[in-house]
């Protein structure tokens, strides 16, 4: 039903000026990937600005192609100067940039645009069937249920995006929560830590502190670190060799699989999806010592899944209201802005259109092949331009882009406040993600947590009732606790009759 | 020093921040109003009290975990002092953001094309990115044209 409707749309959808838009944003996409200090995120929070005055359908689909096509178009730098485009691609340079420097870069580039193009299909299949089931899901759920869905989603980003000290991520997301706190509150109107300013009474926009965490940091790091001289490998025919792609279709298959489950958990996006995939990748090849020394199997697995991821990461937001990546949450606040009311709801009040966010995801997808595989050469004099020339202008962009969507200058200074946070964040080993997830999740989680003990007379007790929230619950214990001692004695203790008689059954 | 250290002395330094943070966050919940027809419950101040407060044990433990790995021993010397204010990536780090915040200063004070064009100016000259004239050209250029792009053809407000 869903693939028939998806069909429909496509056809629908299918006119010249949809064609050359898509070609375009995607085009534009690739160059914003391309480029090292330009992001995703920050490609579509600069074009939602510009966009915001189109026609709903226009700019979402504008949007879509940037976000497909800077995840893909960032493999071309990590393939040609070992330098990620976005710090999703980061995975691709370990076998990638050994493939350019044995001369075949052009296959690389060949194998990764094929490999983007069908993660971007296996992110597309899942977004047409799992959107709608979690949208029929979410709406059983009520104030206790969001609620822990919520803080389950800040507590397994700080988790997967800090993995090696995962309470500086939760300590990022509580600080976000905290941050969304900040403005006149939905229940009684109280103005909560606004100090007096009046342009604080509306909170911190989205854009704003996406652009300064992501964009402003990026623009700061590029112009401390210097002039970089990218020394461009040489490129001939990029068409991929089929059987290559036929070669490794489990592999393909299994990275997409893994990269949209990645991208369905909440804020933590594609550069752990392409690092998982190469991960499965090398445990599962016959030759794992070839990978970081020119492995395709670990170049497709890598721009497969952080493709896939894209798919993956659109289907909470379309369904919950809940990024699954920091360009998903650009795209999220991006869909609000044009007044469409993704999560729960749109199943009752748009319900077609998923089926016509896929289709424009199919388009963006399409585009991607076509013009990853024809447009290279010329793009590649991109990469030459310099930082100290490229970060003034693009901040130049960030400005506008931060002041265009409300017209404050306000606006500006904190993206400039969120940039100076973000800095020592991220050196000191806090990740963003957390954190602007919880902003964007905060109103949530203040709502149905006063709204549901309002309903039940301040009793908690309904908070722990119902099937989804127990596990809900569960998940947020085991997310926080699971690595503890304690919590992995219990398990052992309580897995250890079953493992005894696997044992015996084993043994007979 | 080795990098565990460094990040175990910054570890301390941020668990006092975020310990001192979270306190006024709960002094600031404690002192807003409750509305008795609501119940104390729904009160504005319950989930920043509620967050606030697992923000400080988590502080708390950072802290803890910092002094078991002598993360309190800091000794700010001068020569190290010294090496920060030579250092070449501090100092493009404070252009860089000094520029930002002067340009924003600006913005809306004075023409968005001038004040842009002398931003990009700026910034190229003091980063060595190319000869003077083509940074002319390049600053100009663009300035107008982002201006063009966006408050002619596509009609987004400008600062």
């Amino acid at each position: 039903m869903g693939i028939i409707n998806l069909f429909t749309e496509i056809v629908r959808l299918f006119n010249p000026l949809n064609l050359i838009t898509v070609l375009l944003a995607v085009q534009l996409g690739i160059i914003f990937g391309m480029l090292p200090g330009l992001t995703a995120t920050m490609g579509i929070a600069l074009l939602t600005s510009l966009t915001f005055r189109w026609a709903t359908g226009n700019a979402i689909i504008v949007l879509i192609a940037i976000y497909v096509g800077a995840i893909y178009g960032g493999s071309r730098s990590a393939i040609l100067i070992n330098i990620p485009g976005t710090p999703a691609n980061a995975a691709t340079c370990l076998d990638g940039f050994p493939l350019a420097k044995s001369g075949k870069g052009a296959q690389a580039i060949g194998l990764a645009t094929m490999s983007s193009f069908l993660g971007s299909f296996i992110g597309l299949l899942a977004l047409v069937l799992f959107a709608p089931i979690l949208g029929r899901m979410a709406l059983d759920f009520k104030s206790f249920e969001l609620f822990w869905l919520t803080l389950f989603g800040v507590a397994i980003c700080g988790n997967l995006t800090a993995p090696t000290d995962p309470i500086k991520g939760w300590i990022a997301g509580i600080v976000g929560i905290l941050l969304s706190f900040v403005g006149m509150e939905a229940i009684q109107g109280y103005p909560r830590f606004t100090f007096g300013i009046l342009e604080l009474n509306a909170g911190f926009s989205i854009i704003p502190v996406l652009v300064g965490t992501y964009g402003l940091v990026e623009i700061l790091d590029n112009l401390t670190i210097g002039d970089i001289k990218a020394v461009i490998m040489n490129v001939g025919r990029v068409i991929p060799y089929f059987k290559d792609i036929i070669k490794n279709g489990v592999n393909i298959v299994r990275s997409g699989i893994i990269g949209v489950f990645i991208g369905i958990i909440p804020g933590v996006g594609e550069i752990i999806a392409s690092y998982v995939a190469y991960d499965f990748a090398k445990r599962s090849s016959k030759h794992p010592e070839k990978f970081g020394k020119g492995s395709v199997e670990g170049l497709i697995a890598s721009e497969t899944g952080n493709n896939a991821c894209v798919g993956g990461a659109l289907v909470p937001v379309l369904s919950l209201a809940i990024p699954g990546s920091p360009p998903a949450a650009v795209l999220l606040a991006a869909l609000w802005l044009h007044g469409l009311r993704p999560g729960p709801l749109l199943q009752i009040e748009n319900p077609n259109y998923i089926f016509e966010f896929s289709a424009m995801f199919f388009y963006a997808s399409l585009a991607m092949l076509i013009i990853g595989l024809l447009i290279v050469k010329p793009l590649l004099k991109i990469l030459l331009i310099k930082n100290s020339i490229l970060m003034p202008i693009i901040f130049l962009l960030c400005t506008i882009g931060t002041f265009a969507i409300n017209g404050r200058l306000f606006d500006i200074w904190v993206m400039i406040i969120f940039g100076i946070i973000g800095y020592p964040m991220r050196k000191f080993g806090y990740p963003s993600a957390p954190l602007v997830l919880g902003l964007i999740l905060g109103p949530m989680v203040d709502e149905n947590l006063r709204r549901g003990l309002i309903l039940t007379n301040g009793n908690f007790l309904p908070f722990f009732k119902s099937t989804i929230s127990i596990i809900l619950v569960v998940a947020v214990f085991l997310t926080l606790f699971g690595k503890t001692r304690v919590v992995k004695s219990a398990f052992g203790l309580l897995f250890q009759p079953i493992r005894y008689v696997a044992k015996l059954i084993k043994n007979v | 020093m080795n990098n565990k250290q460094q990040m175990a002395k910054l570890d301390f330094i941020c668990s006092i921040i975020i310990i001192i943070f979270s306190l006024f966050v709960i002094y600031k919940c404690i002192i807003m109003p409750k509305y008795d027809e609501w119940g104390l419950y729904a009160t504005p101040g319950m989930p920043p009290f509620i967050f606030s407060s697992i923000l400080l044990i988590m502080g708390i433990i950072l802290l803890r975990r910092s002094i078991f790995v002598q993360g309190y021993k800091i000794r700010v010397k001068k020569d190290y002092l010294l090496r920060l204010y030579h250092s070449v990536a501090v100092r493009r780090f404070t252009i860089a953001l000094s520029l930002v915040i002067f340009y924003s200063f600006l913005l809306g004070k004075i023409h968005f094309v001038i004040i842009s064009a002398t931003y990009i100016f700026v910034n190229i000259y003091i980063f060595k990115g190319t000869v003077w004239w083509i940074n002319f050209i390049i600053s100009i250029a663009t300035s107008f044209a982002i201006w063009l792009l966006f408050k002619v053809i596509f009609l987004v407000p400008l600062p």
